[in-house]
């Protein structure tokens, strides 16, 4: 009991803050869905607590409103993890461009020394607040798709729940946010499955945020138009993205002993072609240079 | 909980309406007959409600109970009562609906939307009817709107294989918007603790400002408009964004009754002016350079919005009655195009103007109700816009010339737009695919442009409705 409260404390603290406006900039930065989820979740968790901490809201609220965000990110989980690494057609540029972009986001917000008139809410809290709406609107101007787009919500959400709590102190608004987290995850999880089924009858636009480098990795993906009644065949997209740095290393994966590499979701996309194995025994004895390759059938003279 | 008893104007409205959509649900497969169910409910309750008198406010049902259409519904901390001023949005929103209905019996807008639409109906009539919460209603009702926005999603997609930019879109600002509101209502309660001190009611009219202007959805938060009515189907994309642009302007008028202080403390009509004037000039020249239908509409009716945010900085009662004007025309000019651009859609397979090409000589009268509703958006001369359009620049030019002359220019842009699409409409035919149009949707092209034409030759066919909205709302 005493370790959870001093859980709940840490984050109240000016290392707890920084560690979740971290993870805020780390989710865009590394623009990977478990890492959004998760860190939506662990963003909710860490606000709550400090704002509990800080502000003296009832734990209770801090259990909801925690247990709202965590079914909200299983249900984008659900729909973001049904094709395994197909990510939206609409990326957010590189992983240096992101990381460039935060930090120019951050140097402006201190330079700037911007404050939101947030009433009641503690200095620090407060602070942690602007970092996350700032980041909020980087992640909704840097993508059209699906999956960040609700995520970004969400994670505005964060900030708007503990000022409610804070400022006014009304369950029923608690309860009206809380179904608001949850539709938009509903609908955000419909939008992404969407996404991900919808045609691609054109090429990708290259453009300022979608660098030729990274298309040229990409491998699009042509599905078969599926009949929709009434509906026009629009242009979507489903395209392979390509894998970043820190997935092709898998230096994250090796934790636990690997055990997060053996999962399904992350298994190779194209496992290498094994040898096909001779079918007679006499076959099988010679020596594998010298077996003829298997002859297809072709048209005979 | 409360005492008050459940069988009251609110519960009826707001449980039949879910009731029906339960119900059209089941029968969504029968897409028509849903649909006339739709408008069988929504007509019947806005003709109801057009014709209440709330000084004798007692209805008797046939199986013998009584209803006080004032008492209220009380449910935790929230109370829904019919209000004078809510009855003309309450009849808008259901005829509104009642005439989108009336038009996907005809054109199918996907087998959900008549469902989802009438909870859309039914969750807008919470905010309109709502008088008491844990916070003023005006400040509560942006969270309220952004969750109807969250529901329109799924209608907006409609099961389309498309991009889902347009929907997104839709939410953000109501999602942007709440969370100030809320912010604000702190403000507005320390404002008695201190009545010399006017810092608390500025900065919450300042908070408000900025909220209020966010959630009228100006350049350039309008990505929406052009995304939906490039995606989504047209019927559905005309009732979600007129809903909601309705339930915006509603709370712009609620707010400036309840806090006098906002428009004194808080420069809302220089901003008005500002984001109103880009706006229509950003729907003019992007009208321009659209050639894809539905994001031609979608152009021309954001510049239409941004002539109504225009004129909103206009002082007084004239600018209220002028803005219900423009907005009466706009839901009879975007219904219009809608009916004309679903047949186009469903006949050609697409919008995009290589598919549309020659599509007026097979289907002339959708293709002259679609360009005359989308000219009406831009107040071109003998549509059903042009009057409102003018006395809109008449009263912006009173004040500044200036405005004016550039909306006026940004006008001609959409209507240059127009002018090509009609070209690609009614030039050689590219497509020999396309079908001729039904005699029944011929039958409704022609309706909704003598509307049309109609409102154009005798605006004054609008005053009884205008009037008795703006009696309501007490202008």
């Amino acid at each position: 009991m005493s370790q959870l409260s001093g859980l709940v404390a840490f984050w109240g603290t000016d290392n707890g803050l920084t560690l979740l406006g971290l993870v805020a900039a780390g989710m865009i930065a590394l623009w990977d869905w478990r890492v959004t989820l998760v860190g939506l979740v662990v963003i909710q968790a860490g606000v709550a607590a400090a704002t509990v901490t800080l502000q003296t809201s009832s734990s209770e609220w801090a259990g909801v409103v925690v247990v709202v965000m965590g079914l909200s990110a299983l249900m984008l989980a659900l729909s973001a993890r049904r094709p395994a690494r197909l990510v939206s057609h609409f990326q957010a540029g590189t992983l240096s461009m992101r990381g460039l972009l935060l930090l120019l986001l951050y140097y402006s917000w201190s330079m700037s020394g911007l404050e939101l008139p947030l009433p009641e809410i503690a200095p620090q809290l407060a602070d942690l607040f602007v970092w996350l709406t700032l980041c909020v609107l980087l992640m909704l101007g840097l993508s059209d798709s699906p999956l960040f787009t609700t995520a970004g919500l969400l994670l505005w959400l964060i900030p708007a729940q503990a000022m409610v709590a804070v400022l006014v102190d009304a369950s029923t608004l608690v309860a009206l946010i809380g179904v608001l987290s949850l539709m938009l995850a509903l609908a955000g999880s419909y939008l992404i499955v969407v996404e991900q089924a919808a045609v691609e009858t054109r090429a990708p636009l290259v453009t300022d945020v979608a660098f030729p480098s990274s298309l040229a990795r990409m491998r699009i993906r042509r599905a078969e138009a599926l009949p929709v009644a009434g509906a026009s065949p629009v242009a979507g997209a489903s395209v392979m993205a390509p894998r970043s740095w820190w997935q092709r290393r898998g230096w994250w994966l090796s934790f636990g002993r690997g055990w997060l590499a053996r999962l399904p979701a992350n298994a190779p996309q194209n496992p290498p072609a094994r040898p096909s194995r001779p079918r007679s025994s006499v076959a099988r004895s010679r020596p594998e240079a010298t077996r003829t390759p298997p002859t297809s059938p072709g048209p005979t003279a | 909980m409360s005492d008050s008893p459940w069988l009251t104007l609110p519960f009826l409205l707001i449980g039949s309406l879910l009731a029906a959509a339960v119900v059209t649900y089941v029968l969504r497969e029968w897409e028509r007959v849903a649909a006339l169910v739709g408008v069988a409910i929504t007509g019947f309750w806005a003709t109801l409600l057009w014709q209440v008198d709330l000084r004798s406010p007692l209805w008797i049902l046939p199986t013998g109970q009584v209803v006080d259409l004032g008492a209220p519904l009380a449910r935790l901390s929230y109370t829904l009562r019919l209000e004078p001023g809510a009855v003309p949005i309450l009849t808008v929103m259901l005829f509104l609906a009642a005439a989108a209905f009336g038009i996907a019996a005809c054109i199918s807008q996907g087998r959900s939307f008549v469902p989802f639409s009438l909870a859309l109906v039914a969750g807008y009539c919470v905010p309109a009817l709502l008088i008491t919460g844990p916070v003023a209603p005006p400040l509560l009702t942006p969270l309220l709107l952004a969750i109807l926005a969250t529901l329109g999603i799924f209608m907006l997609q409609a099961g389309r294989l498309a991009h889902a930019a347009g929907p997104l879109r839709s939410v953000l600002p109501t999602f942007l918007t709440f969370p100030l509101f809320l912010i604000a209502s702190w403000y507005i309660q320390q404002i008695p603790l201190n009545p010399q001190d006017t810092s608390a009611a500025r900065m919450a009219a300042q908070i408000m400002l900025l909220g209020l202007v966010l959630i009228l959805g100006p350049v350039p938060l309008h990505g929406a408009q052009a995304a939906i009515a490039q995606s989504a189907p047209p019927v559905v994309t005309a009732l979600v964004t007129l809903l909601a642009q309705l339930a915006a302007l509603h709370l712009l008028y609620r707010t400036l009754v309840v806090f006098e202080f906002v428009p004194q403390l808080a420069p809302l009509a220089l901003w008005l002016t500002w984001v109103g004037l880009v706006t229509a000039v950003w729907g003019g020249v992007a009208a321009f350079g659209a050639t894809h239908a539905g994001r031609l509409w979608g152009y021309a009716a954001l510049h239409d919005w941004g002539l109504i945010l225009l004129v909103l900085a206009a002082p007084g009662s004239r600018g209220w009655s002028l803005v219900l004007f423009l907005f009466g025309l706009r839901v009879v000019s975007m219904l219009t195009a809608a009916a004309g651009l679903a047949m186009l859609e469903q006949n050609s397979g697409g919008l995009r103007a290589e598919r549309l090409l020659g599509a007026g000589g097979r289907m002339p009268w959708n293709s002259a109700a679609y360009l005359l509703g989308g000219l009406g958006l831009v107040g071109f001369p003998l549509s059903a816009g042009f009057t409102g359009h003018w006395a809109a620049l008449q009263i912006v030019a009173d004040a500044d010339w200036r405005p004016a002359a550039v909306a006026l220019v940004a006008s001609a842009g959409a209507v240059f737009g127009y002018v090509r699409m009609a070209r690609t409409l009614f030039g050689p035919l590219g497509n020999r695919l396309i079908s001729r149009e039904p005699l029944l949707n011929v039958v409704v092209a022609v309706l909704v442009l003598l509307l049309s034409v109609g409102l154009a030759l005798a605006p004054q066919l609008m005053d009884v409705p205008i009037g008795r909205a703006l009696e309501a709302f007490g202008g």
